[in-house]
């Protein structure tokens, strides 16, 4: 029943090993190789995901950046617009006014040279009434009527020929 | 009925190898090849395609038995002694299988003291083997004078007696409870055996597959360390 044999005891001995080296390349092997992979696996991911975030995270502050630079730009060529607008209407105004001025020169001018051309006319009629009125007053020396009463008259008549003018103006 | 016993005890020759006078090769070597066969085609059929990604139910099944045979092995073994995992692993499955064989109606290769006897040769090269690695030829030898130089023939023959302890207590413990259930087979063959198999072929056939390896495992680490 207790039987030990050398040779069986050494075939057991090297079948142990042949199992032991046979399970390690079946199966402890290449099932480590597989979870070391996967390991690795997940922690490149990690890492390639931390990038990605780093990334994303820059890109996110250089938009802020940008947006940040828009908002000044836009102030800056708002107030330039303004400013513009600004010089552009001071140079209508100045303009309008320029033309304003000129034309009411322009107006002045022509009323002044209306009224002169009005005077030289009223002179005329003055002394085409002084003649009338000396042609009558060498009349009226034949006449009874007094000196006096002819340049009544005349006054009368001058101031009326004036209101006329002046009505009809 | 005692004969019958005495023949289901005894370990039969399997065959001779017709040189220098005949080698007998003994029952329990033959079915320690087929153990192997077995356990080699279930790793390849495990580990078939693996993949890193989505793996299927089979390499999850084979994700899981290594991972549970190293943490298993690790953790008796401590840090130090992690590498000698994957053979303590091979052992383990080896004994459980061996002892759990009587369930399919081979004699488990346990019963034959050869087996234990190379089980445990096995277990002290391994043991003194690591202590060597671990603190060098001049520290290992002075570690059998620790704590105290008298204790020295003890720790000497510790060398001797914790194999023969390990060889002893597995082929003990295989033979009793195989001798036991030939007896209950014999006397009730229906039903009842398979009551007691449960406990004598399956349950003492694991735990003693667990305690060969966590003694060496322990014996491995305190001697690393």
């Amino acid at each position: 029943m207790l039987r030990i044999d050398a040779v069986n005891l050494v075939c057991i001995v090297i079948n142990l090993l042949i199992l032991y080296f046979l399970m390690r390349k079946f199966l402890f092997a290449p099932v480590r190789a597989v979870l070391k992979q996967r390991e690795e696996l997940i922690s490149n991911s990690f890492a390639e995901a931390d990038g990605v975030r780093a990334e994303a995270d820059a890109l996110k502050k250089k938009y802020e950046e940008s947006l940040g630079d828009l908002d000044g730009e836009r102030t800056r060529a708002m107030a330039q617009t303004r400013e513009e607008a600004a010089r552009e209407y001071d140079r209508i105004v100045a303009q309008a006014k320029d033309q304003a001025d000129h034309m009411v020169e322009q107006a002045r001018e022509q009323a002044e040279a209306e009224s002169r051309s009005r005077l030289q006319e009223a002179a005329g009629q003055i002394a085409d009434l002084v003649a009338l009125a000396s042609a009558r007053m060498n009349a009226a020396t034949k006449s009874a009527e007094s000196d006096s009463a002819i340049y009544d008259r005349f006054i009368k008549e001058a101031a009326a020929q004036t209101m006329t003018r002046q009505k009809e103006e | 009925m005692a004969e019958e016993l005495q023949r289901e005890l005894h370990v039969d020759t399997a065959f001779t190898v017709p040189i220098f006078g005949g080698i007998e090769i003994y029952e329990s070597v033959v079915i320690t090849w087929l153990i192997m066969a077995v356990l080699v085609a279930l790793a390849i059929w495990l580990t078939r395609g693996l993949k890193v990604q989505n793996p299927g139910k089979r390499q999850v099944a084979a994700e899981y038995i290594v991972t549970w045979l190293d943490q298993f092995t690790a953790g008796m073994l401590g840090e130090k002694g992690k590498q000698y995992g994957p053979y303590l692993a091979t052992v383990l499955i080896y004994i459980g299988f061996a002892n759990l064989i009587g369930i399919f109606g081979f004699k488990p290769p346990t019963k034959d003291l050869n087996v234990t006897v190379a089980l445990a040769l096995m277990s002290i090269i391994l043991i003194e083997a690591a202590g060597i690695r671990a603190r060098g030829p001049k520290k290992w030898l002075r570690s059998f004078a620790e704590p105290v130089a008298v204790v020295t023939p003890i720790n000497v023959m510790e060398i001797f007696i914790r194999p023969l302890s390990l060889c002893m207590r597995l082929f003990g413990n295989v033979i009793g409870s195989f001798v036991i259930m030939e007896l209950i087979k014999m006397l009730i063959p229906v039903g009842v055996p398979l009551v007691f198999s449960f406990y004598f072929d399956i349950f003492d056939g694991l735990i003693q597959a667990y305690v060969f390896v966590f003694l060496t495992s322990l014996f491995i680490q305190e001697a690393v360390e």
